[in-house]
């Protein structure tokens, strides 16, 4: 239906993610917008585990010893760095709402700190948890 | 020139969808709700870590708990849904696939929050 050669001549376009060069804060709101998405997985991955939980013992384990493989625990600790780091960017969204550190070099600082913030505190949390926190079996 | 529209219509202030700021507005108070939820979910969630089906049971069956898992997947439900509306209507043009792609949102986002909610509601009632 479209005629792609009347549409570029006729329809000036916006500037997208090709056309300019790659700054941290944009890098930051795009990675921003790919916790969300990670988080709506797990999302549906909490939902899955409370229906196993509701559902009975044996389906339980099975979620359990699927959760507790290599492979569960590394997507569980991505989990846990999204949420934290969706956390932190969301503060510092809001920080931007309020018009408070708009401008260069804060908005620099602020979004160095919540992907410093999110890491450190990721990595300090399984740290703990994997030392002293949860039911050891 | 005699407006068009009618007096009730330009005291709202709305254009021709019909609503406003209340999407963006939604989005802020659910990510500030959030982030207290959050935290009392990490913390759950640090208590959960290695349960075996009896001692998980018995936190989920808390009614603190279950209240605060209840309120959460609420909470989280509206904001995800919201958040993932605004990547599909940024990325997604073709009409048909856009509302196409809206509809499952919707639907994934609050199918999975009424499981979870149900799920949450068996075991705090049977313990």
């Amino acid at each position: 239906m479209e005629n792609k050669k009347e549409r570029q001549h006729s329809r000036p376009l916006a500037p997208d993610l090709q056309t300019y060069r790659p700054t941290l804060t944009m890098t930051m709101s795009i990675v921003h917008r790919a916790t969300g998405i990670v988080l709506y997985v797990g999302f549906v991955g909490m939902a899955a585990w409370l229906t196993t939980l509701a559902t009975g013992p044996r389906a339980y384990e099975t979620m359990q010893r699927i959760l507790g493989s290599w492979v569960g625990l590394a997507v569980l600790f991505v989990f846990t760095w999204a949420i934290l780091h969706h956390a932190f960017g969301g503060i510092r969204h809001l920080i931007w709402d309020l018009s408070i550190a708009h401008t260069y070099p804060w908005r620099e600082y602020l979004t160095r700190a919540t992907l410093a913030a999110s890491l450190a505190c990721a990595v300090l949390f399984w740290i703990a948890l994997l030392w002293t926190g949860g039911h050891p079996s | 020139m005699r407006p068009m529209r009618s007096g009730l219509a330009r005291a709202r202030g709305l254009g021709s969808a019909g609503s406003g700021t209340e999407a963006f507005w939604r989005q802020r108070v659910t990510s500030v709700l959030g982030l207290p939820l959050v935290a009392a979910l990490m913390l759950v969630f640090w208590k959960l870590a290695g349960a075996d089906y009896a001692s998980a049971r018995l936190l989920i069956a808390n009614p603190v708990v279950a209240v605060l898992i209840a309120m959460a997947v609420l909470n989280f439900a509206v904001h995800m849904r919201l958040g993932a509306r605004i990547i599909i209507e940024d990325y997604v043009h073709r009409p048909v696939l856009k509302a196409f792609l809206l509809t499952v949102n919707t639907g994934t986002a609050y199918g999975a929050a009424i499981v979870a909610i149900l799920a949450v509601t068996k075991v705090l009632v049977l313990g």
